[in-house]
């Protein structure tokens, strides 16, 4: 068992094995510790550090649920679900890790916020996740996207073994501090939504009510097989319609057979609404933007099918 | 199956034909008539993946595998010939070289 000492004089951190210094001494007795950066002599309580670990990991840990928002198909409304049921989820209190994989970088924007750093400066371990890491809002955190992902490209097609753990790696040292992370995806099917859908367990697929969409939902269905042959834990788990419009006869009678071919994966549908398009230049969610729409409505309850929880938001 | 390294390209390269059978009422769905859906789209994924629907041919091009896939529905009352089959996935695949030229 390993523990970090803090330097008090110099904030350094020293990573010590507790197994190699009980060899030495004795629990319950004071020891001395000495920076190996400053040479700061200080005392080190060994038996409060040891209880402080062992508490952590008896904590009983509820999982984290680890969601991705994905289809090959462009501007079926991945990155405004993923900024909505964030928002809503982290309305509803729980604590929520939105993560951009987009090189277009949409998800931070549509909050308001323009962060130097984020996924791409912490898979290159460039920086720490607390530098990657921003606060949009009370109980929302952002990793964002952007260019700089392009580089993670290649840092995955240099891997000449597990790349498309790539992802999971870095993400699953921080996962726990959040009940959810939600995981915006770019349009197309590549190596980065490979790595997406080994870190994430449960998929959500918005798919716009027209046939360029669904022809994207059936090959993404058949693709997550592929997945599935590799990593069985990733599973569909809801397929949200969007940009319903029920004016018109089409989308209603695709949405009625989507729902009798899936009945376990279908969500209500998002109505078409001019709200969720403007809400993004203003920086704001849609329950900020516009809470008494139609799209806050809709978005709320599927935070409610998505927590199971009837009364969430309401 | 492929060895560990090449998990990715594998899924990548990989069609899913063998779960066919998950989508099959989904592709019905699609090819139906009665539901007032445009007869011509193009789409074009960051120039990766270019999709092609025209008189119920549904055409994939896959940039970088050399995929194509071709999908046809006899939505309407005529039966297509292999012949036409072939010259709407010729057509479009000529389109896509066009592009790159
Ligand atoms: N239900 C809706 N009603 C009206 N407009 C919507 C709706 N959902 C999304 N939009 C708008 O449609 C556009 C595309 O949506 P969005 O960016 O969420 O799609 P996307 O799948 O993330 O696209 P991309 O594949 O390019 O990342 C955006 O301008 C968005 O504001
Ligand atoms: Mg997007």
């Amino acid at each position: 068992m390993a523990v970090i000492i803090v330097c008090p004089k110099c904030a350094k951190k020293h990573k010590v094995n507790l197994d190699t210094v009980k060899e030495k001494v004795s629990l319950g007795k004071k020891i001395v510790g000495r920076c190996k950066s400053c040479r700061h002599r200080f005392p080190v309580q060994l038996d409060k550090l040891i209880n402080q670990k062992k508490e952590r990991f008896q904590r009983p840990k509820t999982s984290t649920r680890k969601i991705c928002v994905t289809l090959s198909k462009g501007g079926v409304g991945k990155t405004t679900t993923s900024v909505n049921l964030s928002a809503g989820l982290a309305l509803a209190g729980h604590k929520v890790l939105l993560v951009d994989t987009d090189t277009q970088g949409q998800s931070s924007y549509g909050l308001g916020k323009k962060p130097r750093a984020g996924l791409a400066e912490l898979l290159t371990k460039k920086l720490t996740p607390e530098e990657c890491i921003v606060r949009a809002r009370k109980n929302l955190w952002l990793l964002s996207g952007g260019k700089s992902l392009t580089e993670i490209k290649r840092v995955i097609d240099r891997k000449t073994f597990g790349a498309e753990w790539t992802l999971s790696k870095v993400l699953n040292k921080l996962d726990h501090r959040y009940d959810f992370v939600i995981i915006d995806t770019a349009p197309g099917w590549d190596q980065l939504t490979v790595n997406v859908l080994f870190y994430g367990t449960e998929v959500l697929v918005p798919v716009a009510l027209e046939v360029m969409p669904l022809h994207g939902l059936s090959e993404f269905m058949k693709s997550l097989g592929s997945i599935q042959k590799y990593r069985k834990e990733t599973v569909l788990k809801y397929i949200v319609p969007t940009f319903m419009d029920t004016r018109i006869k089409g989308p209603s009678t695709i949405y009625s057979q989507l729902k009798k071919l899936y009945p376990e994966y279908i969500c209500t549908p998002i109505r078409y609404s001019e709200s969720l398009s403007e809400a993004p230049s203003y920086g704001k969610s849609i329950f900020e933007f516009a809470p008494g729409s139609t799209a806050s409505a809709d978005y709320k309850e599927l935070v409610r099918k998505v927590t199971l929880d009837d009364s969430a938001l309401l | 199956m492929p060895q560990k390294k090449d998990i990715i390209d594998y899924i990548l390269a990989d069609r899913g034909e063998e779960f066919a059978a998950r989508v099959e009422g989904l592709d019905c769905l699609i090819y139906r008539n009665d539901l007032g859906l445009k007869d011509e789209i193009i789409e074009d994924h960051d120039g990766k993946i270019r999709q092609i629907l025209k008189e119920n041919v549904f055409v994939q091009v896959w940039e970088g595998k050399a995929k194509i896939r071709v999908k046809v529905s006899p939505g309407k009352k005529e039966t297509f010939s292999m012949k036409k089959i072939a010259d709407i996935a010729v057509n479009a695949i000529l389109d896509e070289l066009k592009k790159e030229e």
